[in-house]
């Protein structure tokens, strides 16, 4: 089992596409996902071909009604999030996240709270922040008000932009170890997401679907017992298929 | 991506050509203002503090602070995690600039 809980260091930074193409990547793998969407005006559907105006099955809908699309459940949390009914649920074990399906909550543009009622289910806490002054500038309130062992992903790194090389190194200085990975800025995201198409259906052989592909491979290995604070390397996961 | 291209890469069994390495040093890095502002600010520093006692409780390294990591990876004095907030970045970057040039880094 596995909760992921992926945010946004601020809005824009790619937090939602990033989810959707993980646990689709997730799902590929032969693992079971499920996407909570916390956010109050979601555009996950987007990368799932959905509709629009088309809602996606509340959180206590029955499997039946929430079909996989692309491997991948998703589940509306939006309701129970601002009820505070999520938290309490999980606290009294009304529902929980067991079992061998690996959650992401997308908690881009989710209302205040959001977070704290998952937060002492999660086994990870992912952040998201592009190369940019904004995100830089915004560094550090997240380092004062995320957990200390929130993990942080750099996205849409382009080496070929002054600022954004620089931006990039300097961030990975700062945070060290708990910058977990870089993801390239890469076209066929956005294309990917006009197509209303999977990354990797749009484009296999996408640099960011590469890296997505390395941090899936990581998280599903959270379905083994590891808590917070130990995200295994991707390396494990060689090592421990070989 | 141009489907030429991705055909291409698909022969090649690639993700991606080869980027070319965009070289900067770090010295370079002084250009912007807002470098030095993230620096200075005192939650930065409370943030590495937060993340260095359980580090150091559990013996483990794994969540190196950027103290650490930096005094670790240009030779710099270990106590330069302690300094207080507001530390001298121009200092930090010849330090790496330093580095750079012995070629540790």
């Amino acid at each position: 089992m596995a909760l992921v809980l992926l945010s946004g260091l601020r809005g824009g930074v790619g937090v939602t596409s990033l989810v959707a193409n993980l646990a689709m990547t997730i799902a590929s793998g032969g693992q079971s996902a499920v996407i909570l969407d916390l956010s109050q005006s979601s555009t996950l559907g987007l990368h799932f071909g959905l509709d629009s105006h088309q809602p996606l099955p509340g959180f206590d809908a029955p499997a039946a009604a929430a079909g996989p699309i692309h491997g991948v459940r998703l589940l509306d949390a939006a309701a129970q999030s601002a009820s505070k009914d999520l938290g309490e649920g999980l606290a009294c074990g009304d529902f929980s996240f067991a079992g061998e399906v690996i959650h992401i909550a997308d908690l881009s543009g989710a209302a205040a709270g959001a977070a704290e009622q998952l937060r002492p289910f999660a086994d990870i806490e992912l952040c998201v922040l592009a190369p940019t002054a904004e995100c830089l500038y915004g560094l550090p309130a997240a380092l004062a008000t995320l957990p200390a062992n929130t993990f942080f992903i750099l996205n849409r790194c382009d080496d070929t932009r002054r600022l954004g090389r620089h931006a990039a190194s300097f961030v990975r200085e700062l945070l060290g170890e708990r910058l977990l990975t870089t993801i390239h800025a890469d076209e066929a995201v956005a294309e990917a997401g006009a197509m209303m198409q999977p990354l990797s259906r749009h484009s296999p052989a996408s640099a960011a679907l590469a890296d997505i592909t390395g941090i899936a491979k990581r998280i599903a290995l959270l379905s083994a017992p590891i808590r917070l604070g130990s995200l295994p390397d991707a390396n494990d996961t060689q090592s421990n298929a070989a | 991506m141009r489907s030429d291209v991705k055909t291409l890469l698909g022969r090649l069994g690639r993700s991606q050509f080869k980027y070319k390495e965009f070289a900067d040093r770090f010295s370079e890095l002084e250009t912007w203002p807002v470098f030095e502002a993230v620096i200075r600010d005192p939650r930065v520093f409370e943030s590495a503090a937060h993340s260095l006692a359980p580090a150091t409780a559990q013996s483990s390294p794994e969540m190196a602070p950027i103290g650490s990591v930096l005094s670790r990876k240009y030779g710099g004095d270990e106590a330069a995690p302690k300094q207080k907030p507001g530390g001298d970045v121009r200092s930090l970057l010849a330090q790496i600039s330093a580095a750079a040039q012995k070629g540790t880094i």
